[in-house]
């Protein structure tokens, strides 16, 4: 009688109700609101769902030594992990963006890349206050990349600069990457005139398959010869265009850019949500990073569209840049272009700058690599 | 954690430090970093101009050889607009205030278009250019067409969806008038400036 007593009382202690904190709580409730916007704001669903789940699961208290949690060793969510904790979904992610992103906006008008240098000064902005809130730099440098609007590349640079805030940055990158409609907007607004948002760019020139193809090859091996840390990105990167656009490997860029993304989507956003255990995530710093990402993205897009004003500066009438589309300075493909493309729209149903704005767009996705290769080289 | 990682950590950690004794306040790094990303991708736009050149170059030399009249053939590539995931983002504008579809504006500019005159009027010269056809605004997919031959539309409605960029994206008429002919189906990928829809 007494060890039935004693196993439904072991039974009861490793249930979650006893195990439960009002921080755990709080996650799960955090998860379920990521599950809702998903869903009725359409907002990044296929990251906020798996990461608003992965959440929940994170969250479910329980016994430790049952090799359950995902920070214990040797378990299935540790397993999984493991990619984001070494850095290897990155790259894989960016492979499958590279054979989904059509770089034409960029190769008919190079000068649109110099928007897209102009939004990392955010990362760096960004450091710099972390290193004054008392970051240590490499840290700081983990924190600022959020800036980059690129899930991947800060999960990535978190993992080799300071993989105990990974959870916290990767959340924080991720979840302002779907809010980018909403952080973008105003700034875009206040920074613009009215007679700036009309303006309406030139049709780009056509561009032939074969530049399509030199630009990937190139623009490899240029930016890799410059920071080679920034190598496992920025070659994967490349390589999946080269893929979509070669015309001989379709099969492989279809499977890059559809069931391999998707796979390595469903895993880094699950594990990224599972990462933040309250126990481990709920504390003063998370905030902290929380804030500094928000601060980054402001400063990026405020970056992107001052410098397309400066580029005004010295374009002729006709060549003029619609400061619009410099908020697609950071990364977040193709989302940041959708909001040019949204907010142009507001003021002129017919200027569609969509396609404009996809240039600064992937010239983000170099740009934060770029950045990326460089914190690392040096302070990893 | 194997060796290896312990020591990537203890580097990083080393020369965190060491970084934080030098460069307190971060500057350096900043002002070093910056410097990098905006020479790398200036280095990027100053190649891709030369190449975009050359290219260009080099096909106009190779079309002079086989079109020797100097007609430049433009060569449509197909656009690759697969839907990632379904999102649509229509902006829904709310039509104007009833305009009177037989308003007289449309009718003389549509004679004038019809009978290839170039009005010298400046007024009239405006409305002849804005009275064109609906075109393409960017290279897409048609998802639905909403009009069809005969119908009268009014300047702001929409008269197709084209999905670029996984985002949907509305086509409205920059006038009023009726649809001659509806040049494109559902489910075409066009590209941009292809006429989708002839007005009379």
């Amino acid at each position: 009688m007494n060890t039935i007593n004693e196993s439904i009382l072991q039974f009861l202690q490793y249930t979650g109700f006893a195990n439960m904190t009002i921080q755990h709580l709080g996650m799960i409730c955090a998860g379920i609101f990521f599950i809702c916007i998903a869903i009725k704001k359409d907002w990044e669903p296929l990251l906020l769902v798996p990461i608003g789940f992965g959440m929940i699961i994170g969250n479910i208290p329980f016994a430790e030594g049952l090799q359950i949690g995902i920070y214990e060793e040797g378990s299935v969510m540790n397993i999984l992990y493991q990619g984001v904790v070494k850095g290897w979904y990155p790259p894989l992610i960016f492979l499958g963006i590279g054979a989904m992103t059509d770089f034409t906006a960029l190769i008919a008008q190079p000068r649109l890349l110099m928007i897209g240098a102009a939004a990392q000064i955010g990362i760096f902005g960004a450091y710099m206050i972390s290193m004054w809130l008392g970051f240590s730099p490499a840290e700081s440098g983990a924190i600022g990349i959020i800036g980059g609007a690129d899930g991947p590349t800060a999960i990535f640079l978190a993992s080799k600069l300071a993989p105990e805030l990974l959870g916290a940055i990767a959340v924080s990158a991720y979840s302002y990457m779907a809010l980018v409609p909403v952080i973008q907007r105003p700034i875009m607004l206040l920074m613009t005139t009215k007679k700036e948002r009309l303006i309406k760019m030139k049709t780009p020139r056509t561009v032939s398959q074969r530049e399509k193809i030199i630009f990937p090859i190139f623009g490899f091996i240029l930016t890799a010869l410059i920071v080679p840390s920034g190598m496992p990105l920025l070659g994967m990167l490349f390589f999946g265009n080269l893929l979509k656009e070669s015309g001989v490997t379709k099969r492989l860029a279809e499977t890059a850019r559809g069931p391999m993304i998707d796979v390595v989507t469903i895993l880094i956003g699950l594990t990224v949500g599972c990462s933040t255990q309250a126990d481990i995530f709920l504390t003063h710093i998370s905030i902290k990073i929380f804030a500094l990402g928000l601060f980054s993205f402001i400063l990026a897009t405020i970056g992107g569209v001052g410098f397309a004003k400066i580029m005004n500066l010295f374009c002729k009438e006709e060549n003029k840049i619609n400061p619009l589309i410099g908020n697609a300075g950071v990364s977040a493909v193709p989302d940041a272009a959708r909001v040019s493309q949204n907010v142009g729209r507001e003021f002129d149903p017919n200027n569609h700058l969509l396609m404009h704005a996809m240039g600064p767009n992937v010239a983000g996705v170099i740009g934060s690599a770029v950045a990326a290769g460089i914190l690392l080289s040096f302070l990893g | 954690m194997n060796m290896f990682t312990l020591l990537q950590a203890e580097t990083v950690l080393a020369k965190s430090a060491e970084m934080a004794q030098k460069d307190p306040y971060g500057w350096i790094i900043t002002v070093v970093s910056i410097s990098v990303v905006f020479i790398s991708l200036a280095l990027l736009f100053v190649l891709y101009n030369l190449i975009g050149k050359l290219v260009i170059r080099l096909s106009r030399d190779e079309q002079f050889q086989e079109n020797p009249s100097g007609e430049e053939t433009a060569t449509a590539e197909p656009v690759d607009t697969r839907p990632h995931d379904k999102e649509s983002y229509i902006i829904t504008i709310s039509p104007k205030d009833s305009i009177d579809i037989s308003s007289q504006a449309p009718v003389i500019a549509g004679s004038a278009a019809d009978a290839g005159t170039v009005l010298p009027d400046a007024a009239n010269a405006v409305r002849v250019a804005s009275w064109k056809d609906i075109m393409a605004p960017l290279p897409g997919v048609i998802t639905s067409i909403k009009v069809k031959a005969g119908d009268s539309i009014k300047s702001g409605q929409v008269v197709a969806v084209l999905e670029a960029m996984k985002m949907e994206n509305d086509l409205q008429s920059e006038v009023d008038g009726t649809v001659r002919e509806v040049k494109v189906e559902k489910g075409d990928s066009v590209l941009e400036g292809a006429v989708i829809i002839t007005l009379e």
